[in-house]
This record gives structure tokens, C-alpha cells and sequence, in this order.
């Protein structure tokens, strides 16, 4: 018996799941993402509402719709920063050791782009000003070396930080000023309460070389222009409650300010069309198009999602399309590509929409992203 | 614009215009401290009212007169959960949260008497956000660099933890030109 009990066990042994899939196991593996990015890739921001303590960034294919990595990159996630001179992702957030308490610490994030994994960080003062996201909140100059990160505690103050070296620089006080609009090499513009702009220059090694205050170009109490302002080329183009544009040329070293224009015309104000959003701005450069996000409100709607999308030639200043959104959206965004894509996402609802922004025709829908799109940006 | 309000206003965009960072956040260390003495910040002044004068929200018809709503009188320029849904209340932070002291302020009507209050939109911090009831009116809401104005700030701000959690809507005045 005891022979024929051993030679059932082995018979049992031989026929194991694991003796059966030998030589038929799936190797597996880690995906990666390619050198190079496509054109109509987009990183779609999420806060994390419910969770702030983990924002996190998704790649998608806004041709496809496939959805290809999750990038996590920690507390209160505004943005991230994408230089096309490194192969590196930058984004700040802000961390504490047991989620939510402990000793604050904010850092820059260094990613590695293909596999989306932090690979360095640099630790800067635990200033950064939180809230509702924008892409102002920080912001790489133009030659992409420095990366300034806007601090209010509520004192206000900009962290420069060197991403060459990967190393903290200083803390620039900007009493009065906020956000960070970069205008050229080692330069960058905030906007200030009394409706100025503070240009602020830094040294090679770039700790602060100077600040201009120019002198107010809107009035903040009658008619703000929001903090969502978009660049194109050396103007950058704020757009105030009212949908009037403020062009600012950025190409010397203080701004001058060009004509403004209006978006809406007298019949449109009188049907009550307004600008509203989280990012209500979009542009195509070579195209030269400025696209807005509009719905018809009240005042004091101004972060109010919107129902159609403007298309303005910014050569002519005048509306060339109205594309009739298929749902309300918070955040737009286009790709720079020659066949760009009109982007729409709202932060109750967290899909991706993809529009034709010749036709206006809706090409498709990603769903299950996140829990609450704040913002969406090109690569 | 109301005229404190637009006092409280300029003030504290004067202070942050005219100082420096190390100057201010000095003077503003001077002022809470000094606040028990001498009534000059909102921070101050909520410890201050009499609670015998706030209008009487029972008496109001509809949700107007209901904290956990929306169309609460004193909601007029929130972005966020009122902490009357949290296990807090208007006034109350929930329990083990950390109430800021550093806030952002809005002019609410009462619809009760048609008097204009001066509403404190203090951040309870220190726990993820509550969520329930979310409401976003944004009356007389200002851009980020206006900060007084402006509910797209977390104000969870000189606390230890600056997650936010809730917001309490606490009034702090009557404006002046009623």
C-alpha cells in the first residue's frame, strides 16, 4: 500500500498546475512608454478633491483613446512642467509624513519620462501656495533651466529652483504679486492686486537679479482679468470677467502693453455670454487661434463651466467658429500639431472629451479618469 | 462695495503691497498677537460680535436660513464644503480639525432684515476634504492675486497640517453703510 500511495503522489506531483505550464508561462513585465511622445498625448491634471494628499497626472491618447500611464505626483498637484530641452517631467507638491499630518515638506518632483517613476527631487521652502489649480502656479523660464514656484503663506514669494543642477537657488519676495507668467531667458512676469505686472529677472546662477513694477493696466475691482491666462508667441494674453483681451508683447524687458480687443460683440453681451472655467483658455500657435470657453451667466460667473468654445483668429480678432460643446466643461486645451484636437474635460465628471476644432464634431470620449480634472496639458 | 469691507480690503492689500515678506509676516505676528487688545483684523473682531445681534436664521423662509445648504444667506462667496455637513456648523470646525485663522472675506445679504454682514470664510484643516454638500457661489469672488477675495486659496494657512477639510462661514460684521 505504501508503494501505491507514493506512486499516486507522484503521479499528483507531475500533474501540479505548475509542472502543467511549463514552458507556456506569460513573461511579465513593466511597460514602458516610447523616447518620444505623440502630438495628440495628453497629460490630464487631477487634484484628488476628495484626497488632495495624492494628485496624480494621466496619459492618454487622444487619438485612440487608449490610456497609457498614471503619473502620482503627491500633494495638492497643480501642474507639471514638461522641457523639451531634458528628458525629464517636473512637478511641485506638497508632502507630509503620515498623509495628512506631520512635518510639511514641498519638493520638486524630477520623472523620468518613460517609465513616469520620481528619479530625483529637490526640497523647497514649505511655502507653495495651495488651492485650486492653474498652470501659473509655477512655471519654467524660457531657456528651461529655471523653474519658479509661486509661495503665499499668505506672504507672497516665488522658489526658484535650478533643474540643471537639480538644486533649491532662493526664495524671491514679490509682496503683492502672484503667479508665474515666464517671459524670456531667465525672466518671468506675476500678476499684482492693484492690476500691475512685476517682472522679475534673475542672475545666471539664478538667484534674483531685479524687479519692475509696471504700472496697473486693468482695474482688479471693476473688471479683473483672471489668472488663466495663455501664451502665444511673446504675448501673453489675459482675459478679463468681461471677455476683454489685455495683449502683453513679453519680447523686451518689461511688457508693453498692445491694444485690447473685446471677445463679445454688443448683441453677445446682451444675451448675457461670458468666459468662465478653471482653464478657459486655449491657443494654437501657428494657427494663430485663440479659443475660449464660454457660457451665457450671470457676474460673478467666472468659474463657471462652459456649454461652447469661441474660436477667435487672433491675426484678425475676430470669431471665426462656435463649437457647441456635447456637455459643460471646466478645462479646454488644443494640441500644436497641424492636425490639432480641441480638448474638453469637467471636473465633475472625470472623462476626457475629444473635439474636431475645424468641424466641431465630437471624435470621442475617455472614460474613468481620476476623480476630478482640474487641467489639461500638451506635450 | 461695502465700506468696511473695502477698508478690510485695502488694508490688508495695502500691508502686502507695500511690505516685504520677512516685514509682513512680522507685523502680521504683531497684529494676531496684538488682536486681543486692539480690534483690527476680522481675526479679531469674530471673537468680539455679540452673538444677541446676528440675524435669527430660523426666521428665514426656505433654505436660506439652513447651514447645510447652498443657498445658505451666509454662502454667498464659498468654494468649498460648508462644515455644517461635516459635524461641524457655521461657526464650528468638526471634531479634531484645526481652525485658520488666516481667512478671506465676503459681503452676504441677510434676506431676513436686507442688512449686508461681513462673512469670514475661515478653513477647518488637517483631515482630507470633507466633500458633502459641495457649494460654489463665488459672489463678489476675486482672482488669486487678489487674496482677500479670492476662494480659490486654500486657506489652510499657519496651521499645522494644510490639508483642507471644510469651510465655516462666520460673520464678523455688519457693513458699515447699512
Amino acid at each position: 500500500m505504501c508503494v501505491v500511495r507514493s506512486l499516486i503522489l507522484i503521479m499528483l506531483l507531475s500533474c501540479s498546475p505548475l509542472c502543467l505550464a511549463q514552458g507556456l508561462a506569460d513573461r511579465m513585465t513593466i511597460a514602458t512608454l516610447p523616447p518620444e511622445y505623440q502630438p495628440h498625448w495628453v497629460w490630464v491634471n487631477d487634484i484628488a478633491y476628495g484626497h488632495v494628499a495624492d494628485g496624480q497626472a494621466f496619459l492618454v491618447d487622444a487619438d485612440t483613446g487608449r490610456f497609457l500611464a498614471t503619473l502620482s505626483a503627491g500633494g495638492f498637484f497643480m501642474k507639471l512642467e514638461l522641457p523639451s530641452t531634458r528628458n525629464e517631467i517636473y512637478a511641485a507638491a506638497t508632502f507630509y509624513p503620515r498623509v495628512n499630518r506631520g512635518e510639511r515638506t514641498d519638493v520638486v518632483t524630477i520623472f523620468d519620462p518613460q517609465t513616469l517613476s520620481p528619479v530625483d527631487e529637490v526640497i523647497i521652502p514649505p511655502r507653495r501656495q495651495t488651492g485650486n489649480p492653474t498652470l501659473a502656479h509655477s512655471a519654467l523660464t524660457d531657456e528651461q533651466r529655471f523653474m519658479a514656484i509661486y509661495n503665499m503663506t499668505p506672504a507672497q514669494s516665488v522658489s526658484v529652483v535650478d533643474m540643471q543642477e537639480r538644486k533649491f537657488v532662493e526664495e524671491i519676495a514679490t509682496p503683492g504679486c502672484a503667479l508665474i507668467y515666464p517671459t524670456g531667458i531667465r525672466r518671468f512676469q506675476m500678476l499684482c492686486g492693484d492690476g500691475s505686472l512685476l517682472t522679475v529677472s534673475l542672475n545666471e546662477d539664478g538667484s534674483g537679479a531685479g524687479q519692475v513694477r509696471s504700472k496697473p493696466f486693468f482695474d482688479p475691482w471693476q473688471d479683473p482679468v483672471t489668472e488663466k491666462a495663455v501664451r502665444i508667441n511673446n504675448q501673453w494674453l489675459y482675459v478679463s470677467f468681461d471677455g476683454y483681451v489685455y495683449p502683453v508683447d513679453v519680447a523686451g524687458k518689461e511688457p508693453k502693453f498692445l491694444p485690447t480687443w473685446s471677445l463679445l460683440s454688443a448683441e453677445d453681451r446682451a444675451e448675457s455670454w461670458r468666459i468662465g472655467g478653471l482653464q478657459h483658455l486655449a491657443v494654437h500657435e501657428r494657427r494663430q487661434l485663440l479659443f475660449s470657453l464660454m457660457h451665457k451667466g450671470g457676474i460673478d460667473s467666472h468659474k463657471d463651466p462652459g456649454n461652447y468654445v469661441w474660436v477667435y483668429d487672433l491675426r484678425s480678432k475676430k470669431r471665426i467658429n462656435r463649437i457647441k460643446l456635447k456637455g459643460a466643461a471646466s478645462a479646454i486645451q488644443v494640441t500644436q500639431d497641424d492636425q490639432p484636437l480641441l480638448l474638453t474635460a469637467f471636473i465633475g465628471n472625470p472623462k476626457l472629451t475629444v473635439y474636431d476644432p475645424d468641424s466641431g464634431e465630437r471624435l470621442r470620449t475617455i472614460k474613468q479618469l481620476g476623480s476630478t480634472i482640474t487641467g489639461l496639458q500638451t506635450n | 462695495m461695502k465700506l468696511v469691507d473695502r477698508w478690510v480690503e485695502r488694508s490688508v492689500r495695502g500691508v502686502a503691497q507695500r511690505t516685504s515678506r520677512r516685514h509682513f509676516m512680522s507685523r502680521l505676528g504683531v497684529l494676531l498677537v496684538g488682536g486681543s487688545v486692539l480690534p483690527l483684523l476680522p481675526v479679531a473682531r469674530s471673537n468680539e460680535s455679540s452673538v444677541a445681534d446676528l440675524p435669527d436664521d430660523a426666521s428665514l423662509e426656505g433654505t436660506a436660513g439652513d447651514p447645510r445648504s447652498c443657498n445658505y444667506w451666509r454662502h454667498c462667496a464659498i468654494d468649498g464644503a460648508p462644515c455644517s455637513c461635516c459635524g461641524g456648523s457655521q461657526t464650528a470646525c468638526p471634531p479634531g480639525t484645526e481652525l485658520s485663522a488666516i481667512t478671506w472675506i465676503g459681503t452676504c445679504r441677510n434676506p431676513g432684515n436686507g442688512k449686508n454682514y461681513i462673512i469670514s470664510y475661515n478653513d477647518c484643516c488637517g483631515k482630507s476634504t470633507c466633500g458633502r454638500c459641495m457649494c460654489f457661489r463665488s459672489e463678489g469672488d476675486k482672482p488669486i492675486y487678489v487674496p482677500q477675495k479670492s476662494n480659490d486659496i486654500n486657506w489652510c494657512q499657519g496651521t499645522n497640517s494644510n490639508i483642507y477639510h471644510c469651510t465655516i462661514a462666520a460673520v464678523i460684521g455688519q457693513s458699515a453703510d447699512e
